[in-house]
């Protein structure tokens, strides 16, 4: 019995040893995030236009909408396939319906924390009356996008969302 | 015994967990706080050559691509400073107050409904179409009872370390002159002028900061998102700091007037006093009496209340008679009976003493050493009370 134990403990060593130098190696696909507001702002002929900005270098209060994009890149020599971004909705914000959906990736959602996802229109949540009703923008938790094509070295493409800061 | 112990709680926190789980998840009614900082990350998975790769973590910028939990940065920024408040008028209708009277009060109701604790200091602006000026504007902070009633109403000139969405209930108490006349009246507006929070005291006034340039990130910024939603009263300019709501009903149109605010409802009392010769020493009692030496003259003393006035109480009239004349002090019967009161045609009561037995009116004259008095009489709007005396002619 003694032995069995060490004989486990040396291989989940390993194996944590081979995660790790797995994990100092660059993958293949690159993914970048950003959050951002639209702003209103005078241009220089006196025209008012909106302007997207860096939601960290904006006034940022409840009630505001903010855009979180994750652009994602193919910086490996294979082609990626069946590329899945997933993203929790920020806490503090509710998701904005309708927001994420982009053409050439499914979008799923999922309103227990990430656990299961589904079409917006499959999943259901326990209402305040405890009887089940269908979710709402504001129960979801996590967003997921398939990119349904596969990304050639070299692509490029990204996700978006919306969240309305509580 | 353990054992069994053991195998009881198992079910029972089985059922603990799932009814939490049931639990609807409830919705704040607070906005964020200032100063808390929203994070984001995403996740990508994918496949080469079929075979599915180590995840790998966004990061802001150029982003990341080195697989693994944990590799990846949040991308974050910081929810700033929402200055905000509501103020409603509660008062729907003018609110009715007297001459001399500083008992009434305009209701307003303060909300925080930015996301920070703010000081606000308060203001009662009167309406420049007012057809009185108190004498003394006051503001009362209400203690919880709803009421003002001056038992847990404090004066106050701001309110301290608001919190947010907790309603404050506060008075407007206008001193109203006593000279101040039925009818007229002034509509009072409400302003709330945020300031910084932080102890006790009226905090440093706020101030938007970087206005018109990019956010501080590493600092809460101060937004000003005021307005009280009509955005048509000269005070309430958009994004100032500072809140004005009209009490009663503000005019829609932005025009003020008195539609809302004190109402004065005060006495409009009229005396009149017209004299008649009953009697002269020639012909005796007679239409035809003239006034000459030994003559007896009736004196009607008339007082109305106008019509829409409020109701006048401890109505009192005297009247000092010529040096020339002498009072008749028993005109109307034995006794003291030398005034009677008629109170509104009710029919002319004489010796109107509720002391003398005789009637129980409730008025009380007298008519002695040359003077007449009268107490005790209550004039609603639009009654009247006639006084009558008789003097003769030295």
């Amino acid at each position: 019995m003694k032995n069995a134990g060490r004989c486990l403990a040396a291989i989940t060593l390993i194996l944590l040893f081979c995660a790790s130098a797995m994990a100092l190696e660059k993958g293949a696909v690159k993914l970048a995030s950003r959050s951002e507001v639209d702003v209103v702002v005078v241009n220089a002929r006196g025209e008012k236009e909106v302007k997207r900005v860096d939601a960290a270098k904006a006034k940022v209060v409840p009630g505001d909408t903010v855009i979180f994009t994750n652009a994602y890149e193919n910086v490996g020599g294979e082609a990626v396939k069946n590329a899945v971004v997933t993203n929790p909705v920020p806490e503090h914000t509710v998701y904005v319906d309708k927001t994420a959906e982009v053409k050439g990736a499914r979008v799923e959602f999922s309103v227990d924390g990430g656990k299961i996802y589904g079409l917006a229109q499959s999943l259901m949540v326990v209402g305040a009356d405890g009887k089940a009703r269908p979710a709402e923008a504001a129960d979801y938790t996590h967003i997921r996008w398939t990119i349904e094509k596969a990304l050639a070295p070299g692509a490029k493409g990204s996700v978006s969302f919306k969240a309305k800061v509580k | 015994m353990k054992t069994k112990m053991r195998l009881r709680l198992v079910p029972v926190l089985l059922l603990a967990a799932v009814i939490a789980l049931m639990l609807p998840q409830k919705a704040s009614a607070l906005g964020t706080a200032s100063g808390v900082t929203i994070a984001n990350k995403a996740t990508i998975g994918y496949q080469v050559n079929l075979i599915p790769q180590t995840a790998i973590e966004s990061a802001p910028g150029a982003g990341n691509s080195t697989p693994g939990v944990g590799l990846g940065t949040n991308t974050t920024f910081l929810v700033d400073d929402k200055v905000s408040v509501t103020i409603a008028a509660n008062d729907v209708a003018m609110v009715t107050t007297y001459p001399g009277s500083s008992a009434q009060a305009l209701k307003f109701t303060v909300e925080n409904t930015g996301n920070t604790v703010h000081d606000f200091a308060l203001t009662a602006l009167l309406d420049p179409a007012n057809t009185f000026v108190a004498t003394s504007v006051t503001i009362y902070r209400d203690g919880g009872d709803g009421v003002y009633d001056g038992v847990d109403d404090v004066a106050v000139t701001f309110l301290d370390e608001m919190a947010v969405d907790t309603p404050q209930v506060v008075w407007v108490v206008a001193a109203v002159p006593i000279g101040a006349t039925n009818g007229q009246a002034a509509n009072y507006a409400l302003k709330a002028e945020a300031h910084a929070a932080g102890g006790a005291g009226l905090g440093a006034l706020s101030a938007q900061t970087n206005v018109g340039a990019p956010d501080n990130a590493a600092a809460v910024d101060v937004v000003f998102a005021d307005g009280d939603g009509d955005g048509v009263q000269a005070n309430d300019a958009n994004y100032d700091g500072v809140f004005v709501v009209w009490g009663g009903n503000e005019l829609p149109d932005g025009t003020v007037g008195p539609t809302g605010g004190f109402m004065v409802s005060g006495a409009l009392l009229t005396v009149t006093k017209t004299s008649a010769v009953i009697a002269d020493p020639v012909l005796g009692p007679s239409v035809n009496a003239k006034a000459i030496p030994g003559a007896t003259v009736e004196y009607t003393v008339t007082i109305t209340n106008g019509a829409g006035a409020a109701t006048a109480t401890s109505v009192a009239i005297t009247d000092t008679i010529d040096a020339n004349t002498l009072g008749v002090y028993n005109a109307y019967g034995a006794g003291p009976d030398g005034v009677t009161v008629n109170f509104n045609g009710g029919g002319a009561l004489a010796g109107t003493s509720a002391s003398d037995g005789v009637d129980a009116s409730g008025y009380n004259s007298s008519f002695v050493a040359g003077s007449i008095s009268v107490s005790g009489i209550t004039l609603a709007a639009g009654q009247n009370a006639v006084i009558k005396y008789q003097v003769t002619i030295k």
